[in-house]
Order: C-alpha cells, then structure tokens, then sequence
C-alpha cells in the first residue's frame, strides 16, 4: 500500500503549505554520520550462533525498515526501555542455554572454576577471546577489568561460579558493543570531513554484509594484524562468498528488496482462495529467495538469467499453483512457458504481495518496478483527491477501471509512471495464479517499459535487464544495505563508479559485492557532527579502540593497555601489550598462581 | 527468596480473566483505605493514569458525530459500541489538526505532538518520517517519572503489516525522531516483562551487576561519539537505568498467576481475541500500579488490518479508497473498532478501585491518524476522552466546537489526567485552553 499510505512533499497536484518546522529541522538532510548500526534481529541471531553455536528464541527488539532496509533503520535506532528488557531476558537465556551447569562451564572457559585458587586468571582468556569475537575489536584492560570484576562481584556476593560466569556472557551480550556495529573511524590525514573505517570496522562491516553476523577467525586475525587494503578485502569478500552464512545473508537482502518479509503477515480474500495457506505463501517466499540466492552465490547469474530464467524451486503444494509438478520437499522445476512467467517478477510471492486481498493491483506492481528496481522517484496521491475507481460492471476489466488513472490529468502525471509497468502483470491474480480472463474478458497484459513494449512478463524481464537504471538501482540499494545508509548525493560517484564495474563483470551480481567491499565508499564515513576525541595529544588518533601500537588510540590517557588472548605452555592465557608491541608474556592462572 | 518490596497491595484475584489463564491482582484492598475509599490511608491520592487508544484511518464523520451535544446526547451509531461506558466518555467533534499537511504521517503525529513530523530524506525513492517530538504519553511520563516501575507501557493488537515508509508508520509511542517506544504485541511476553521477573535475589542481583558494567561500556563508547550518536546512547542508557530501579525496588506489587499464552494467529486474524487478552493485561498492569502511562496501537496509521469480522474481504486501508459512498464496510469497520474499546473500557470500568473503578483514576485519549481515510481530511477529527481523570473531568457529554484547534482536546486530555501539564504542541498545533466545559 505504499502510494496510498505514503504521504510525500511533492504531490500530483498543489504543493502543501509550508511546514512550521524550519527547513533544516523538517528535513533530515542525510542519514550519512551514524557511527552506531544496531544490529537487526536477523544479524543478532547470527551473531550468538556463530559466536556461542545456539539458536536463540526469545523476542528481540523490532526492526524499523528505512528507504527499503533493516540497516538504514538500524542506524537510526535507539535501544528504548521495551528493546532493552528484550536484550536482557535473550543474553539471560543464551548465557543459561550455553553455561547451563558446572560441567558445561569449565568446559568453556577451559579451566576448572571450583575451588580454583584464582578464579579470575582462569576466566580472564575465555572473557578476552569472547569480547574480541563479540564486540568485534580489539580488548583493553579496562574491557578486561570490567568483564572479570563482574565475575568476581558475583562469585563473591553468590559464591555461584556458574552464576557469575553466565554474567561475563551476559555483559557481553548486552554490551553497546556487541548490540551496536561501531564506525567512528579514523581520521583522513587531510580531509577534516572523512573518516577511514578501521581495519576491525570495515571487517564487521564485510561479515554484517556478506554472512549477516560477526567475522570469522580469519578475518578478524587480518584486522588484528592490520593488513585489510583492498586486495584483502576482495580476497576475504570471495572467500565470505562461498561460506555456509553468505546464503541467508543474500536471502535477507532480497527479502528486504522485494518485501518477502511481509508475507507471513499477508492474507488472501479466503472465499476466493482458498488455497491460499500458510505453508503455500511460505514456500512462495523460499522460491524467490532459492532463485536470488542459487543464482548469484552458486550459478554466479547476471541481471538478464535472474529477470528470465524459467527455473523454478517449488514445494508440491507451489508447483499445484503454477499448474506443474514437483518432488517432495522441494525441487528445481521448469515452469510452464505458455505463461511467460521469466524470473524473479513472474513469481507468485511478488505478485501476492504487490497485489490487494481480492484483486490484482497494476499500481503496486508498477510502483515496486519504478521505485525499488528503477529507483524512480513517484510522489504520492495529492491530499483531498477521491481515489474510488468506477465501480466494476460486468465485462469491464481492471485495465479498463484504471483507465481513469490514466485520462484524469490530476492521476496520469504519477500513474503514467506506474500503471503501464504493472498491467503486463495481468495474466496473475492477486495469489500470483495464472488467469487467461478477469471478469470474464480476456485478459490484455501488454505493457510499456519507458518507451518498450512488451506483451509478458518475461518480455518486461528483457527489457528490464537491458534498462541502464536497473543496474544503477540494484547499485544504489545494495549500498544503501551495506553502510545502513541511505546514500548522499557525494555517493552518487560512488553509485556511478560501481555499476560500471557490475557492466564490465557482465552483470554479475556476486562480482557487485566484491568490488563494493573493496571500494572507497564502504570504507569511508563522514566525520559526524560534534565528535568526540580531536584535542590534545590524542589528536588525530582519536577514539579507537586501544590497539598496540605506541599510541593512546581510545584517548583514555593511558598508551598501549591492550590485551590479547595468547596460547601459553599450560593453556590459554593473557598478553599484554608492552613497549609499542605485544610483550611475548603468556599468563595464565597456573603461571599467576605461582607468581 | 523475594527482593519485593511494597508488598502492601500484593494479592490475588484469581478468575477474573476467564480462560486466558491469567489471574487477575487486586490492586488496593479495603483495609488499605481510608473511610471514605477515596486514598490510601496512608494519604495518597490513589493514582492518576494516562492512556492513548490510537487506532488508523479515522471514522465515516457523517456516521460517527452524534446529533446532539451535552450530556443528553444519543450516540451515533459509530459511537453505539461505547454505550456501556458513555457515562465516562467525553466525545469532542469539529477540532482540526492544524499542523497537518499530508495525511496519515502528519495527522498522526500533529495530534499526538501537537506539531510537524520529521521527513526523512531529501533525495527519495520512497517516504519516510519520524516523529519530530515526544508524543503526548511520554510527555505525561516525564512529569509523573518515577512513580511507578514502568514509566509507560506500549502495547499493539492488531498485525503490524509491514511498511518502510518511518518510525511514524509502526509505532505510536515517540521519545523523539527514529526513538520509538515499541508495541508489544505479544501477551505472553508483556506477561513475562510484566510479572515473570525473577524472584531470585542471587539472580537479581547477578543482572544488577551485568546491568552495572554495561553502564560503563556505554559511557566508555559514548566518549568517542557524534552528538547524535551520544543522544542515541544516552537513551540506550536512560532505559538500563528503568531496568536497575525496576530490579532494586522488586519487579511488581502483584502476583499475576500462570503466564497468559497468545491466540493462534496464522490466517484469518483473531482481533477480538486478542484485544481481549491485551485488555486485561493492560488493566491487570494498571491495577497493579506497574504503569501509569499507556499507549494502545489498536492498528498503526494507515489501518492495513483485515476487518473480515465485518464481511471485508481486502484492508480496511484499501477499503477506503475504493468502497462506493456510503462505504458500509469501511463505517462497519469503525463499529467493529469502538467495539474493541469498549471491551478495553468496560474491562477498567469493571476493575474495582477503592470507591470506584479504574476507569475513573483514567484519562484516556482514543483518536487516530486522520478522520476519513477516503478524503484523507484532517478536520472533524476524531477525539474521545475515556475515564473519570480522578475526579478532574467532567465526562458523559457530547461537545462540538467546529474549526477547533484538535491539540485542545489533547490538552484536556491530559489536564484531566492531572499531568500537571498546562500546554501543548507547537506553532499552528499549540494549545494553552483546554476545552473548560470537559474539566471539573
């Protein structure tokens, strides 16, 4: 319902009146400085599973989907008293789930807590490596006194070993670092406005893109050691790429591009399709989400296969509705090529979810091709206008109702826009099903693809393959995805730049991904307004995480106070940073209990 | 082992809620009153509370104003439903949100910030806004910040549909731009943030100690952050420490029986059912004092609900804009949902407090995104106040005051909740006169 409910500045017709906000407070110019991204409930979920190995359950905090994206919206939000109490029962239960008894928990932390003469330097390695891992960056003394003091306040208070060392868990998982992607960056040598991301920033922000979660040990192990330029990230991008967690990373993305995440909530006028259930509008979604993520990650597609491959992943029950066959659960199928289906637009999930209870909407459909796969701008209807069509006589079609759209000068401005995409979709009924008449006329699906005709589906499939926009657009929404932004105009380059790299890979939307990772827009940031750190002898190396270094990089006054998890003869244990290196010094509890 | 304190008005009514498998606390219990039953014996007042009952794409007006004013008035036949509680309903007609530019957004948050929303974006391919203020509840929870262990409670019935197009669009409850309150929609797990604290002093005290160190990250971060990104984290912070006075002072004064389980929803949507579940947990909370601050997102601006109660087949939305004159289903639609206030009404109507009910500790706004969603007109707006206000308001009557500022009806609302707030919203949208004959 997006050009109903969508109340835009620029209407069709009269401008509004001039908003009592000032210009600069009515409009947020960009959404570019955010150095915090919170994470979305599909990144969170990824996290603890690759960070502790459990599925987790609990309710998390919603997601607010901005100009298309989780992502944007996530570097908008905050964490209000409802997110919080949801973050606090899920670290709870994950640190219950994964240390649930005395046994599990030495097994964890690698050491046997009861009765151990120092309990602290049996938990200090198992805390640092988790916090490394977790928050994604490097570990300071003040980090590691917080974890431990946590411990031993409730060790002490308790005396509950397991108790106190579910805490630790429970700290990091409802640390800011861990709730939040963090990029402050650091500062350009010359351009007081840019910021490069850090070798750990840009590398979670390669892992939140390509694996939806935290970086595996190799890529954290390369921003640990700090040699992530561009020819690294290209070759860690690659390597993410075929990693078991690229294929839901993908499916998200085109969930979020096509609206796949709305279609648990969608119903169907139940008398008039019955057959609409659960299960059928479920595997609707898995197809689109099989094809994208089959096609870019596994058969390596371009634009043109994705918009026209007659290929198709179907439950029985899915394969019934397309009037084929298929295997229990699930197999490939072709599909039927009467019905000119083509690629991902063909497919029953779009066309339900762009589509009203009861009838077919050319308006949505057209709309969603304009604004999400041409990112074309449509204003929506102007205030006061009556937007009732004609009521249906009998043998009047939908494209003849709609006629009104297109003759009434207040409606054709926009829907010119819209309507002449979405009535090639005609031949499928609002579940998607194939339909040779509506209302008893025969239906007419010819269309106008900005100055093409096409006459199918699968002809706007070809047509869009050959539009130059569509490239920029996918561009433009895979960026906007990967930063949690919705770009600037000083990206438009960027966008310009990419997508002729995506021309000369021959469309290939897995080579758009390596060149994004590697590509100057996704390791740079705007300096945010009022930043922190820039005065005194921390200048310009402000407010990093601590590293080893020689440098006072978290600008706390004390140089070099890093920690890292080292492996000594008697196990784990912890390295201290020393003169501008770390100093080769393994402790650990054996050797601090000697000490 | 128990870390409550207050035990005071700690006790159970068990039944109450029927087969929702949720028992019911009774809030205030006789010996706890002076003679008269209108205060605690100890002094206080019993408390005040402040809602918002906000439900999306307004009203039929001709259909919904009744024809009289005062307190003879009939109810209209959209206001019908509320007949079991007209004697606590104030019904404002003919106010406008002067604020308003374009519709659902902008009427949505004129009326409950008294102001202009927040646009998202210059550059676009789609629309999005925020809230550019507080809204009306968060307000009230300023002035009444810490009174109770919950500054506010936000709570949402119907599916959330989806839609990108702003925090405007998903969430009534607004700290300030992108900061929503969120609804939960889940009553299990309202229970559970409500009532399943842990009773476990060792535990309590292990998520005190976790909650303190976290405290430290955030201050720790926060150094090395824009403006911007330290308000975010303040906020982050603000709530850590609702969550430490909650764990410090005991989770709640009730005990609320077996954890209430959620209605199957996977087709046709139980809305009844679940408005009923919500209700008397809402009403269980209010009675308990857990919150005093409510809102209630009966369905978000733009209403994508399928009312099929009625006989609808497509959303109430699309209804709107394509149902011919006199759109019987959009106006059954409307019926169906004051139906679902008054079950929310009658369920507060029907909690015992001390020599009345909670309903009339209560100032309840109910209003919504626009009046008709087929013209997308912001006039004739769509305000009722619910409740008694403790005494303040003097409700039962029909008032109309055609061209109105609406944010003078919000101001009412709020004076009649003794809020102590005397003003409201901003340029075009603000108000300093409450409208006189609804005020005791």
């Amino acid at each position: 319902m997006i050009w109903i409910a969508g109340m835009g500045w620029l209407g069709c017709g009269s401008p509004p009146s001039k908003p009592p906000l000032s210009e600069d407070e009515y409009f947020e110019p960009q959404l570019v400085v955010a150095s915090l991204h919170r994470m979305s409930q599909a990144e969170y979920r990824t996290s603890v599973r690759q960070l502790l190995g459990v599925e987790i359950t609990t309710d998390l905090p919603v997601d607010l989907r901005l100009h298309g994206f989780a992502s944007v919206g996530g570097s908008q939000l905050t964490i209000a008293a409802a997110d919080l109490d949801r973050y606090e029962v899920s670290a709870w239960q994950i640190a219950t789930d994964v240390l649930p008894d005395a046994e599990a928990r030495d097994a964890a932390v690698g050491c046997a807590l009861e009765g151990a003469s120092d309990p602290e330097a049996c938990i200090a390695p198992w805390a640092v490596g988790l916090a490394h891992r977790a928050w994604r960056r490097p570990i300071d003394e003040q980090d590691l006194d917080r974890l431990v003091g946590v411990f031993t306040r409730v060790q002490e208070a308790v005396g509950d070993p397991t108790l106190a060392t579910q805490s630790v868990l429970a700290t990091v998982l409802q640390s800011p670092w861990f709730l939040f992607r963090v990029v402050v960056g650091s500062p350009d040598a010359q351009d007081p406005e840019l910021r490069h991301l850090t070798d750990h920033e840009v590398a979670a922000r390669l892992a939140a893109l390509l694996t939806g979660g935290l970086p595996d040990a190799a890529l954290l192990a390369d921003a640990d050691a700090g040699v992530l330029d561009s020819g690294a990230l290209e070759a860690h991008a690659r390597r993410l790429l075929d990693a078991p967690d690229a294929e839901p990373a993908m499916a998200r993305f085109v969930e979020e591009l096509m609206n796949l995440d709305r279609i648990d909530e969608l119903t169907k006028n139940a008398e008039q399709f019955p057959d609409f259930t659960p299960t059928l509008r479920a595997a609707m979604a898995e197809e689109i989400r099989t094809l994208f993520v089959d096609g870019v990650l596994h058969q390596d597609a371009d634009l043109a296969s994705l918009f026209t491959t007659d290929e198709a992943w179907l439950t029985p029950e899915l394969a019934r509705h397309y009037g084929v066959t298929s295997a229990s659960p699930a197999s490939w199928v072709t599909l039927p090529a009467d019905q000119e289906r083509g690629g991902l637009l063909g497919r029953a999930g779009f066309l339900a979810l762009h589509a009203h209870q009861s009838s077919t909407s050319p308006t949505h459909r057209g709309l969603f091709v304009r604004t999400r796969l041409l990112c074309g701008n449509v204003p929506p209807p102007p205030p006061g206008v009556v937007t009732e069509l004609p009521e249906p006589e009998p043998g009047a079609s939908l494209r003849e109702r709609l006629e009104v759209h297109r003759t009434d000068p207040q409606c054709s401005g926009c829907h010119e826009l819209m309507d002449p995409i979405g009535l090639t979709f005609e031949h499928f009924d609002a579940t998607g099903a194939w339909r040779s008449h509506d209302n008893g006329v025969p239906v007419d699906a010819r269309g106008d693809l900005d100055g093409v005709e096409v006459e199918s589906v699968a002809d706007l499939g070809r047509a869009l393959a050959e539009h130059p926009d569509v490239a920029t657009c996918l561009t433009r929404q895979w960026l906007r995805h990967a930063i949690g932004q919705h770009e600037g105009t000083e990206l438009e380059p960027a966008i310009a730049e990419l997508s002729g790299e995506l021309a000369d890979a021959g469309h290939r939307l897995r080579e758009l991904l390596v060149s994004l990772a590697s590509h100057p827009a996704f390791r740079t940031v705007a300096a945010p307004v009022g930043a922190a750190g820039a005065e005194g002898d921390c200048s310009p190396r402000t407010a990093l995480p601590e590293q080893c270094t020689g440098f006072d990089d978290d600008c706390d006054g004390v140089i070099d106070e890093a920690v890292r998890v080292c492996e000594g003869p008697e196990g784990p244990g912890i390295e201290r940073c020393g003169d501008a290196g770390w100093s080769g010094v393994c402790v650990h509890a054996a050797s601090e209990e000697g000490q | 082992m128990s870390t409550r304190t207050g035990l005071d008005r700690r006790t159970l009514l068990r039944g109450m809620l029927g087969g929702a498998g949720v028992a019911m606390g009774l809030p205030v219990l006789e010996a706890m009153l002076n003679d008269h039953g209108t205060a605690l014996a100890s002094g206080p007042a019993l408390p005040d509370r402040f809602g918002v009952w906000f439900w999306g794409n307004g009203v039929k007006p001709d259909r919904w104003i009744p024809e009289t004013t005062g307190f003879d008035y009939t109810l209209s036949e959209e206001l019908a439903p509320l007949a079991p509680v007209k004697p606590w309903l104030s019904v404002i007609t003919g106010t406008q949100v002067r604020t308003a530019t374009h519709p659902h957004h902008s009427g949505m948050t004129g009326i409950l910030t008294g102001h202009q929303y927040h646009q998202l974006g210059v550059v676009r391919d789609t629309i999005a806004t925020t809230f550019a203020r507080q809204s009306i509840d968060q307000l009230v929870a300023d002035m009444w910040q810490g009174q109770a262990p919950f500054r506010s409670i936000e709570v949402g019935i119907t599916r959330w549909r989806g839609s990108d197009e702003g925090s405007t669009f998903q969430h009534v409850s607004h700290n300030g731009p992108n900061d929503p309150n969120p609804s939960e929609y889940s009553a299990r797990t309202l229970w559970t943030r409500l009532f399943g604290g842990s009773e476990n002093a060792e535990v309590d005290f292990a998520r005190r100690s976790v909650l303190d160190a976290v405290r430290g990250d955030i201050g720790d971060l926060s150094r090395r952050l824009g403006a911007k990104d330290r308000q975010r984290l303040d906020r982050h912070l603000t709530s850590v420490r609702e969550l430490e006075v909650r764990l410090e002072g005991g989770l709640g004064q009730c005990e609320a029986g077996k954890p209430a389980e959620d209605v199957v929803d996977d087709t046709q949507e139980p809305i009844e059912e679940k408005n009923q579940l919500m209700s008397e947990l809402l009403a269980l909370a209010l009675a308990c004092d857990l919150t005093r601050v409510f809102t209630v997102q009966f369905s978000a601006a733009g209403a994508q609900l399928v009312v099929w109660q009625v006989g609808a087949t497509d959303s109430l939305h699309y209804t709107s804009h394509t149902e011919s004159s006199p759109q019987p289903l959009v106006h059954a639609a409307t019926v169906f949902t004051m139906a679902q206030l008054n079950t929310f009404l009658t369920q507060l109507r029907d909690t015992p407090e001390g020599d009345g009910n909670l309903l009339d500790r209560c100032s309840i706004l109910c209003t919504s995104d626009l009046c008709d969603g087929l013209l997308h007109s912001n006039t004739e707006y769509p305000v009722l106040i619910a409740g008694g206000g403790n005494g303040r308001l003097r409700p039962g009557q029909h008032v109309r005051l055609p061209g109105a500022n609406a944010s003078d009806a919000v101001l009412t609302a709020v004076e009649g909740a003794g809020s102590g707030l005397t003003t409201f919203g901003e340029g075009a949208g603000y108000a300093d006169t409450p409208i006189s004959d609804l005020l005791a």
